[in-house]
């Protein structure tokens, strides 16, 4: 006995176990279509179980059965199969066309339902959305692939953040970004930023360790209704991650090795088309400016060089901007030196190169010849150069999982995943169009305004004796882009582990125990710095290395049961208890004042300062779902879950959904017929949700610093403790969130048409929010429950084979999928105020210039100063003819888009395969720097235009008509430009794209046959390699997909922090 | 089969045991800060007394800047300051220096009786804070204030703030006169000499009775009669704020000096062409002692250093003078002897040119800068003059003698004794500066350290044009000599020139209509935004309780 427990105690610990209890029977057979041709992939499941598997490309299959169990095959486009086992060791099915989608879908804590019987909208995004693609971020591959999900990238930088938001946005305080469960168990998916958008915003977001190559299916679960057992964590939406090591014993197969290998190119997309008429200056004279509102690269004619007061030498010639006495030392070379007036047409193209992305990704899946033991192993690595110097991304990934039927009683599953990535940037900070505005620096902020005489790629970036920054203005107030570049980096190495242990065990044919265990655990290295000669931000030199360490630890106890109540009514069940314990601990030292340059270790550095942060959260629930079906056209569904969380006093929250889904088309058959409706299912759902308060909101604290200010001739700093601004509300309690959907999907004409939609409501009530309160209470904020958001939306995904044909024939699928999300502030608590903006609560950016919660407005409207206007609405205009800003704030936008829509069409003949993916946003404001510093600065096409004067339409102080004529300078500095008022650098931000495009070729089974290969393919495909956004200013070429703010609720904002890229290359792909 | 299920009891068993701690759900408390019970008292008074050093450094300068001390960038007078621009002075006034305040008192109530300094030097900061708070914004809340039940605290009007400010004022003096049972740890201001401090108390008593002169003439006799009394801050107890020279964790230097000294050349801050040309040129021939500590010059010439063709070092070389200025025969775009003072005119909101190792920086008065001994070298890095180790000025010693040249001017009608204290604030403002002499680290030609007796004649040349001037021009004369000492902090000069709207011949804005001089500035939008009772004000001429001059057109010139 005691050995005995040891060793099944091991069970727990090894991966795969080879321990078997014969005890169930194999099942075979073959499943075929109604015109005998064998069906691979068909669903085979036992009733009542999770236990299930997948037809091989010959449609066959194997099975553990009993006698009194009933096999039940699905196969998308035919009609389910249930058959009892009883005595047959052989079961041969062909499979009836008509009633379509019998889908089987992965749903809460690995339970797979039939698609049909969900009474809430789920999308699915199987391998062949995700293998191969240019991009290695699974959120980024997600993109466009689903209705209802959003995503946007924080910046081109590889490596870099990406925000991902289901169905809008439901909490203003809290965060908005859905739960990743990976086999099973959540793991964590946090941004953790070194910086913030401000001061410098270079963390990737975790969602980036995933290698989308080792995925087998992505499912999303979007409403309330689907994510209720998820509990709290799961109320913005779930990304359900099956992993192929995690889908092991899944599908029977033989073994099988597959190799890919992919080869990208990556460049920046968003270059300015650069204005190549006028150089570095003012008013049409030259000058170290930061503006190109210089004197023509021409001679003769109006702004030529040639008039007297260009400040250009008759000859063409201009001062070397080295040429000064503070540099004579420096560089000797270049005393006395001009440089030719002349454009530099690819200064700043230069600055940015071409970077090489090299994917390999290899899986080798098996299962043993009884079909008891299967594993999967997978193997990946990324190897991803930015378009931006010094930036790459390098991950590797390494995968296994495994199934093992100990005996018809007992199954246990287990996959673990591990990766590190190592991600390695220049800084990225917000850019205000003169520099960086916080402690840091950023490698964006000053390269696109690069005066076109600069050569900026010829001149040396750093001081010879020094090692500052040396550039073009002569009191270096612009750090040269090559010198941040080379001497700040922000380095970022995860080392990350993740698994999911399963342990199944059948009571009876009827009900079955499962305990699961997960564990994801992360350690971050951070490591920034910035050598000494910076001429802004760390001028000193900064050096910090600190730690992240993440755990989740994850326990799920679980009872599933199956009964048939009467002949037509079967119950399906769910009871279960779990536990998540998530703990961050950050701790590292910071370092300033650089001794030897170029020597980024801390005792290199006079000054240190701890740092060190902790937060943690333990949330317990249990959870019950109740799936009622009635003959095989009515599903009921029931379920709740009480949550308890470690960090409020007020900690308990229950929430119940309910969900139903009714086909009519199976009820009465008479509706349905080949040619006319195969299928047409009705569902509707309640879901709710909770959310909890982050941190620790229910205790004040007394911020202490020990090195706080340091008295003239003392030794030492004084220390302080002060109050925290923020005060506690030991009343907290749990934001709701209810959810009404209801939703409709159908195919019909043979199965070519099918269609998805859904409507759904959901609000927010008890809001969490980051309560501003009027300092004069002694306190800025407090977590406080108050208010109500109400959204809407619509989903919609429409399918349709235009042209079919059998076999290698010409085959032209395309499909559309339709989001519009809307939600609106209803409610905020607060006492009115004739202006509604005067209580706005600013929730991300600045609380002058950001998104804002506004009583009455719509979620993410945006915030900042306007023109100033009298009562009239007659815009005000100085004597100098600009306008005259009212700093408000007041509201300037609306960022979230009216509607997206993806268009893919896959057109296939004989072996050749063509994917294209066309996005499409319209609307959605966005304030965007960038346009406003290529507008100011001057240095686009857009501005070559320096003839025209302007006359601002408005009054002037007097009360009368503007006269005052401006002149261009004028004209876009201060009213587009660096100078406006927010309000005008707002743009409507639609835009379409070529999101993918890819050509594979399959190589022809007969020409393989005397190869080792099963399958050889190569693919070439691109990323974003076209887009326009057609109501920006044409030659800013701006890419309105960007979150300047980072990840979190932010939208809307552009700060200079986020050119964006293209990718294309080509992958090949085979399996032996 | 039947040990099966034991070993599966047995295992979660073992694994709820050590999941323990995943269901542990009463981890209320925050590791990441102390809590509040565990303050010490030290620690917080450290941060008050700090932190008013830096409030009053940020909010002096928007008065600085207004009445032309420094170079106001922006054209508009409704938009050079937004609303959200106040947030930074007004939060760390409320909830970190009077909240702190509140706190600390609370603490010392429960020790019974100790602390008594503590508590005073509290109520001391307290009165100066409010008091600048009603002087910049008007009415304020503060009686329903500090109350963590009260998220909407009303507004109280500037008179009864000023009433509650007395009342703690007295309440401090009370409580200096006691035996000192236990002393301040740091007493970054006075080194725990509480009769400088009750000094202070009873000057800053002055100041509210003095502000309120125009609406409250009876408190004269109530400032006259703590004036006699000579019980008030005398020469070298000066209410400043010093910073350290400490470069980095903590920089501790001025906060200008930070903007001033660095690798690119002074950022930041733009002297005043003005006050430059004020104190250079005010007198015919001699120049004001403190010139070369309050500028440094990079270079001893300004229009040599323009290319005058473009002006890209400094436009208002090329472009034409505005119409108003020509006009009335205002001084433009640089003093005008081209001395190599470089500063900006009221309200110039050009471009930032490449002028950082051309423009005039901050000198060693009262930043901690550099001494301009006229080496005329380029400021490109962190360390000259006295390293940042200068003062931010709260109330001088010297200010107390302008305010009473001003009754002696303008209550009593009696230049000749107004003539006196002028000259008295200007001896003892002049010494103040000049001891600055020592805290420069770096060496400097101690030979173009004016001399007494050039200190001399320009004081004497001042009061032979005051003595010899109508009544308009004493008080344009007094203010000019007042705004002088108030370099590194205008709040008095804010205020002054809304009194008495003198002087009537300063620097208008180079924008020909910039709008209504602010007579108190807009409601920072932290408050606006989260207290329904503080709504934002119309526009910048509502004018605090103290000032009864017209609402229009006051003061001229702007």
């Amino acid at each position: 006995m005691k050995t005995k427990l040891n060793g099944i105690l091991t069970l727990f610990l090894v991966l795969l176990v080879q321990i078997t209890f014969a005890q169930a029977k194999t099942v075979t057979g073959t499943v075929t279509d109604d015109s005998g041709l064998p069906l691979p992939g068909a669903n085979v499941l036992i009733k009542g179980t999770t236990q299930g598997t997948q037809t091989d490309f010959d449609g066959n299959y194997s099975i553990e059965a009993e006698n009194k169990q009933e096999l039940v095959f699905t196969y998308i486009g035919f009609a389910t199969k249930t058959v009892k086992v009883g005595e047959q060791t052989v079961i041969d099915v062909q499979m009836e066309s008509g009633e379509a989608l019998n889908e089987v879908v992965v749903v809460g804590f690995g339970i797979s339902r039939e698609k049909k019987s969900l009474g809430y909208s789920v999308s699915s995004v199987e391998s062949e959305g995700l293998e191969d693609r240019t991009e290695g971020d699974l959120g980024r591959v997600l993109n466009g692939k689903a209705s209802g999900v959003i995503i946007n990238n924080s910046s081109g930088i590889s490596g870099s953040a990406t925000n991902i938001n289901i169905r809008g946005y439901t909490s203003i305080s809290g965060s908005n970004q859905p739960l990743f469960i990976v086999d099973g168990v959540p793991i964590s998916n946090d941004t953790n930023n070194i910086g913030d958008f401000e001061n410098g915003n270079s963390g990737s977001s975790r969602s980036l360790d995933l290698d989308p190559n080792s995925i087998e299916s992505v499912s999303v679960l979007k409403g309330f209704a689907a994510a209720t057992v998820y509990g709290a964590a799961g109320k913005n939406g779930v990304v359900l991650i099956t992993t192929k090591a995690g889908s092991a014993g899944k599908t029977k197969k033989k073994s099988e090795i597959s190799v890919s290998q992919g080869l990208f190119f990556n460049e920046i997309a968003s270059l300015p088309d650069y204005n190549s008429k006028f150089g570095n200056g003012f008013d049409g004279a030259f000058g170290n400016f930061f503006s190109n509102w210089g004197p023509g690269f021409y001679e003769q004619g109006f702004g030529g060089y040639g008039e007297p007061t260009s400040g250009i030498s008759s000859d063409g010639t201009y001062n070397h901007p080295y040429n000064r006495s503070n540099l004579a030392d420096a560089f000797p070379q270049f005393q006395g030196e001009t440089l030719q007036w002349e454009n530099q047409p690819n200064n700043v193209k230069d600055f940015f190169r071409t970077g090489i992305v090299r994917s390999t990704s290899i899986n080798i899946g098996s299962t043993s010849e009884d079909g008891k033991i299967s594993y999967n192993v997978n193997f990946g690595h990324l190897d991803d150069d930015g378009f931006t110097p010094n930036n790459n991304i390098t991950r590797t990934n390494f995968s296994v999982g495994g199934r093992a039927l100990l005996s018809n009683k007992i199954t246990v599953n287990s996959t673990i995943n591990i990766s590190r990535t190592d991600f390695t940037t220049p800084p990225v900070a917000l850019g205000d169009g003169n520099g960086t505005t916080g402690d840091g620096l950023s490698v964006y902020s000053n390269i696109f305004f690069t005066p076109r005489n600069i050569p900026l790629m010829e001149l040396p970036f750093q001081n010879p004796l020094t090692g500052a920054s040396v550039y073009y203005r002569n009191d270096e107030a612009i750090v040269n882009p090559n010198w941040v570049a080379n001497n700040s980096f922000v380095n970022q190495t995860t080392s990350r582990m993740n698994s999911s242990n399963t342990i199944t065990y059948d009571v009876n044919d009827n009900l079955n125990i499962l305990y699961r265990l997960g564990l994801d655990v992360y350690s971050e290295r951070n490591e920034s710095g910035t050598n000494i000669g910076a001429t802004q931000g760390p001028i000193l030199g900064e050096y910090s290395s600190f730690t992240n360490a993440n755990i989740v630890w994850d326990h799920n106890f679980q009872i599933n049961g199956n009964y048939d109540l009467s002949d037509d009514i079967n119950l399906n069940f769910t009871v279960g208890a779990t536990s998540r314990y998530n703990k961050y601990d950050r701790d590292g030292v910071q370092s300033s004042g650089q001794v030897v340059f170029d020597v980024f270790r801390h005792y290199n550095f006079r000054q240190q300062s701890p740092i060190q942060f902790q937060t943690f959260q333990n949330i317990v629930g249990i959870y019950g779902v109740a799936d009622f079906e009635y003959k095989d056209y009515l599903y009921f569904n029931l379920s709740a879950r009480n949550d308890w969380v470690s960090n409020q006093i007020n900690n308990s929250q229950f929430y119940p959904s309910t969900s139903v889904s009714f086909l009519p088309t199976s009820a009465f058959s008479d509706l349905r017929s080949q040619d006319g409706l195969n299928y047409l299912k009705i569902r509707a759902g309640y879901g709710t949700s909770a959310g909890f308060a982050s941190g620790f909101p229910t205790v004040n604290t007394l911020p202490l610093n020990t090195r706080f200010f340091q008295q003239q001739g003392a030794s030492t700093p004084v220390a302080i403790n002060s109050l925290s601004r923020v005060l506690a509300n030991p009343d907290i309690k749990p934001e709701l969130y209810e959810e009404f959907e209801i939703g409709l999907e159908a195919r019909a004409i043979d199965n070519r048409l099918s269609l998805d939609f859904s409507y759904f409501r959901r609000n927010t009530t008890d809001l969490i929010i980051d309560r501003p309160l009027a300092p004069t209470t002694g306190f800025t904020s407090t977590q406080f429950n108050i208010g109500k958001i109400e959204g809407y939306g619509f989903e919609g995904d429409l399918g349709f084979r235009v042209i079919q044909n059998e076999g290698n024939g010409l085959n032209w699928d395309i499909n559309l999928n339709y989001t519009k999300i809307r939600s609106e502030v209803t409610d905020l608590g607060l006492e009115p105020t004739d202006d509604p903006v005067d209580n706005a609560i600013s929730y991300s950016g600045f609380s002058n210039l950001g998104n804002a919660a506004i009583e009455g407005f719509p979620f993410s409207s945006m915030i900042g100063s306007s023109i100033a206007r009298d009562e009239d609405g007659n815009p005000l205009v100085n004597t100098q003819g600009s306008y005259i800003i009212d700093q408000g704030p007041n509201v300037i936008g609306d960022a979230t888009p009216d509607f997206l829509t993806n268009f893919s069409t896959t057109l296939t003949y004989k072996n050749f395969s063509l994917y294209t993916l066309i996005s499409y946003q319209h609307g959605g404001d966005i304030y965007s720097n960038t346009i406003a510093t290529m507008l100011g600065r001057g240095v686009t096409t857009d501005t070559e235009n320096r003839l025209d004067t302007y006359i601002l339409p408005g009054l002037n102080p007097a009360g009368q008509e503007n006269t005052t004529q401006i002149n261009n300078s004028t004209y876009y500095f201060d009213v587009f430009g660096i100078g406006a008022p927010d309000e005008l650098k707002v743009y409507d931000g639609s835009f379409i794209r070529l999101a993918e495009i890819s050509l594979t070729y399959r190589f022809p089974k007969e020409w393989l046959e005397s190869t080792p290969f099963g399958n050889l393919s190569i693919a070439v495909s691109g990323n974003n390699l076209y887009y326009n956004a057609p109501n920006t200013p044409e030659g800013v070429n701006f890419d309105p997909n960007i979150t300047g703010t980072g990840v979190g609720n932010g939208r809307g904002f552009d700060f200079l922090n986020g050119p964006s890229g293209k990718r294309y290359g080509f992958t090949l792909r085979a399996t032996f | 089969m039947k040990h099966i299920r034991h070993i599966i009891i047995l295992s979660l068993s073992l694994l709820a045991l050590y999941s323990c701690e995943t269901i542990d759900l009463d981890k209320t408390e925050n590791p990441n800060e102390l809590s509040p019970n565990e303050a010490n008292i030290d620690l917080t008074m450290n941060a008050i007394l700090v932190r008013t050093g830096d409030f009053t450094n940020t909010m002096g300068a928007y008065g600085s800047e207004l009445t032309r001390l420094e170079n106001m960038f922006g054209r508009n007078y409704l938009n050079v300051y937004g609303p959200a621009e106040f947030n930074l002075a007004w939060n760390q006034a409320y909830s970190d220096i009077l909240n702190d305040i509140r706190a600390m008192n609370n603490q010392i109530e429960n020790l019974e009786g100790e602390f008594e300094k503590h508590k005073a030097v509290g109520e001391v900061i307290e009165a100066y804070i409010i008091v600048t708070l009603v002087d910049y914004f008007g009415d304020i809340p503060y009686s329903e204030g500090l109350d963590q039940t009260n998220f909407t605290p009303a507004l109280d009007s500037g008179s009864d703030v000023y009433i509650a400010a007395l009342d703690l004022l007295d309440n401090a003096i009370t409580k200096f006169q006691l035996p000192t049972t236990i002393e301040l740890e740091t007493d970054f201001y006075y080194d725990n000499d509480y009769g400088k401090w009750e000094r202070l108390a009873n000057t800053l008593k002055m100041k509210i009775f003095f502000q309120q002169r125009l609406v409250n003439p009876g408190l004269i006799d109530d400032f006259k009669a703590i004036a006699n009394t000579g019980n008030f801050i005398q020469e070298g107890e000066d209410f400043v704020f010093n910073w350290g020279s400490n470069l980095d964790n903590p920089n501790s230097r001025h906060k200008i000096y930070r903007d001033q000294y660095k690798p690119g050349g002074p950022e930041g801050w733009y002297m005043s062409n003005w006050l430059m040309d004020k104190m250079r040129n005010g007198q015919s021939n001699v120049e004001d002692p403190r010139v070369r500590y309050y500028f440094y010059r990079q270079v001893d010439d300004v229009v040599s250093n323009v290319d005058p063709a473009t002006g890209a070092e400094k436009r208002c070389i090329v472009q034409t003078i505005p119409p108003h200025y020509e006009a009335n025969n205002i001084l433009y775009c640089f003093p005008e002897d081209n001395f190599g003072l470089w500063g900006r005119d009221h309200g110039q909101d050009d471009g930032i040119p490449p002028d950082g190792f051309l423009r005039s920086a901050f000198g060693l008065y009262p930043i901690g800068g550099r001494f301009d001994d006229s080496s005329f070298e380029i400021i490109d890095g962190n360390n000259y003059g006295a390293e940042g180790n200068g003062i931010t000025p709260i109330l001088l010693a010297s200010t107390v003698e302008f305010w009473r040249a001003e009754v002696a001017l303008e209550v009593d009608a009696n230049p000749g004794a107004a003539s006196q204290f002028m000259q008295n604030g200007m001896v003892k403002h002049i010494n103040y500066v000049q001891s600055f002499d020592g805290r420069s680290v770096q060496s400097f030609d101690r030979s173009t350290i004016p001399n007494a007796a050039q200190v001399n004649d320009y004081i004497s040349a001042v009061a032979n044009q005051f003595d010899t001037s109508n009544a308009e021009e004493q008080l344009n004369l007094l203010a000019e000599q007042f705004f002088i000492s108030l370099i590194g902090n205008g709040t008095d000069a804010y205020n002054f020139y809304r009194r008495t709207g003198a002087p009537t011949d300063i620097q208008p804005s180079v924008e020909l209509d910039p709008g209504p001089f602010p007579r108190t500035l807009w409601y920072p939008t932290s408050e606006v935004q989260a207290n329904p009772n503080v709504s934002q004000k119309s526009d910048l001429t509502i004018k605090v309780f103290w000032d009864n001059n017209p609402d229009t057109g006051f003061p001229e010139n702007n």
